[in-house]
């Protein structure tokens, strides 16, 4: 960052899936995209940063998310015109983010950390893999100190801090400082065609065998108790009580 | 010959519980494929002092210990500092699989191994057999109630998944496993460095045996005393839905979910909760959901296994009751 005055951040942003590929979710944002754009607004606050909303998707499926990330204060929001984003895996998804980064370097990438549909949590990390830069995970604060970054990953009962020099792929997890800043007048979301990317076909082509068939599990309903004792007796027969 | 590796977490030096239960996995999925099981341990102290718990990995059911020692790897496990070495050895092995266990490592490591190796990423994964008999790698995912098969003879290439750490039936290995001793490579990033670590206020909730949550449907914070009430007297850890916070009931450090804490108790009392996605992404698929709701068409009911249709006001303080007077574990009359 020595030789720039300002922190270039790009955040990646999903509208989450319903329970069916065909059905919406009514969330427009999801928990940890929510976490992720509320870090990234951090770092432009904290460092006077140009963030960038990256969205993958079917033309008009990302436009509302990438709109509110600009009502949230974001610089630009960039949507990547594929319609075979649902089909592709982790992968795929990571190799045409990482061309858009490619074309438009930035300092951090910020990413939800998994979001709260099915995805697997893996674009983040295979995003840094394909830019060869370092990733962390599971991040709940991220603090712009000098030329770097001091970022704090939840850990198995632990609260680790990094000292990150840049560029970095931050996975956030969730994220408690202020994330929201004005608007930039004018600010309309970007469309890139896929074609534009001069990704080679079987890069991007469908993974259905690595995805795998998905199927929908059995439904179930719960058994419903009559009372407290019932319950207690319920569990001490399925041996869930006392230490 | 194919082969499976096991990536094997150390705590305080020494291979974990989960780890080593994760490995008893392995070791029958292997015998089922014909597989070389290959447990690989990163490790910071001399390979010398750690002779008792390589024969353990022997006797969980590792063929063959690698073994990559580096003073490096003393720190949390991230990719910065353990990457290089984990690739560099999944190079080497070439396996068909590869398995973490559930936790930090597994988080941090697995998806960017998987993205090395351009394999197939499968986190919350179940094996069973295939109709002929083939390797099948089940994801259970509970959030949309759906479930993903991949068979990894089909793939030709590797797999890379993330195994609860759920009480798989305990396998006595050979403990005569080979040991490889591996030199690790120069890291390519050495730009991250850990300054320090700190007990997260909320770990409690990690290793509880019962979690009781709030949400936002307990409405006050005298209901959330119940809830902690309720807690205490199981044993268990109180916890809180993001929007339970969000309203002022619940601290910010006990909130459960996807943008919270991911807690795997074997039971889980949701009170006043809906069953979001965003709220259920955080507790295992291997947890006895218990939901306390007054909606009796709230969505916990459809993942929950029982369920009491009430208000938390009413129904907490009688299952706190009932609970003091439950036999233990062990004791049902």
């Amino acid at each position: 960052m020595s030789n720039r005055t300002q922190l270039r951040v790009a955040v990646l942003l999903r509208r989450p899936r319903g329970p069916s590929r065909r059905a919406r979710s009514p969330d427009l944002i999801g928990r940890c995209e929510r976490s992720a754009l509320a870090a990234a607004l951090s770092l432009k606050l904290q460092a006077a940063g140009v963030v960038t909303a990256i969205a993958v998707g079917a033309p008009r499926v990302e436009q509302r998310i990438l709109e509110l990330a600009l009502r949230a204060g974001c610089d630009r929001a960039v949507e990547v015109l594929y319609p075979g984003a649902d089909a592709v895996d982790y992968l795929g998804a990571a190799r045409v983010i990482a061309a858009v980064l490619r074309r438009n370097p930035v300092d951090v990438v910020v990413c939800g950390a998994r979001s709260q549909d099915d995805a697997v949590g893996a674009v983040g990390p295979a995003v840094a893999e394909l830019l060869d830069i370092p990733h962390l995970a599971g991040l709940v604060d991220l603090e712009v100190a000098c030329e770097a970054l001091v970022a704090t990953q939840r850990s198995d009962g632990q609260l680790h801090r990094f000292r990150c020099n840049l560029p970095l792929v931050a996975c956030v997890e969730t994220f408690d400082r202020k994330g929201r800043a004005a608007p930039i007048p004018g600010a309309i979301v970007e469309s890139i065609p896929l074609d534009d990317l001069d990704l080679r076909a079987a890069e991007i082509s469908v993974r259905s065998d690595f995805v795998g068939a998905a199927r929908a599990a059995r439904a179930r309903t719960a058994t419903i108790v009559s009372g407290a004792s019932e319950l207690m007796s319920r569990l001490a027969a399925d041996d869930l009580l006392g230490g | 010959v194919a082969s499976i590796l096991a990536y094997v977490d150390c705590e305080a030096g020494r291979p974990g519980s989960a780890s080593l239960r994760v490995l008893g996995e392995a070791r029958r999925l292997a015998t089922r494929a014909g597989a070389t099981l290959y447990a690989t341990a990163l490790i910071p102290n001399s390979p010398d002092a750690s002779g008792e718990w390589i024969e353990s990995l022997g006797t969980s059911g590792a063929d063959k210990v690698v073994l990559v020692n580096a003073p490096r790897f003393a720190g949390p496990p991230i990719w910065s500092t353990h990457g290089d070495a984990l690739a560099a050895v999944a190079r080497h092995v070439r396996p068909l699989l590869a398995v973490f266990p559930e936790g930090a490592a597994a988080r941090e490591l697995a998806p960017r191994l998987a993205a090395h190796l351009t394999g197939a990423f499968v986190p919350d994964a179940e094996f069973s057999r295939g109709a002929r008999g083939q390797v099948v790698i089940v994801r259970k995912v509970r959030a949309t109630r759906r479930r993903q098969r991949l068979v990894t003879d089909d793939l030709g290439q590797t797999a890379v998944a993330i195994l609860p750490a759920r009480d798989y039936a305990a396998v006595r290995g050979a403990d005569d496993a080979d040991v490889v001793f591996f030199e690790p490579p120069a890291p390519r990033h050495s730009s991250v460095e850990h300054l320090d670590t700190r007990d997260d206020p909320g770990r409690a909730l990690a290793s509880a045996r019962v979690v009781v949550t709030a949400g936002a449907g307990v409405e006050s914070a005298e209901n959330v005393a119940l809830c902690r009430a309720l807690a205490e007297v199981l044993g268990g850890e109180l916890a809180a839905t993001r929007p339970a916070c969000r309203r002022g009931l619940a601290a910010n450090d006990r909130v459960v979910g996807l943008d919270g804490h991911r807690v795997a108790p074997e039971l889980y009392i949701a009170c006043g909760a809906s069953g979001s996605d965003a709220h259920l992404g955080g507790v295992s698929t291997d947890a006895v959901i218990v939901a306390v709701n007054r909606d009796p068409g709230a969505p916990i009911f459809r993942v929950a296994s029982y369920g009491i249709v009430g208000n938390v006001s009413e129904v907490v303080p009688k299952l706190i009751e009932a609970a003091r007077n439950a036999p233990a574990r062990g004791e049902v009359r």
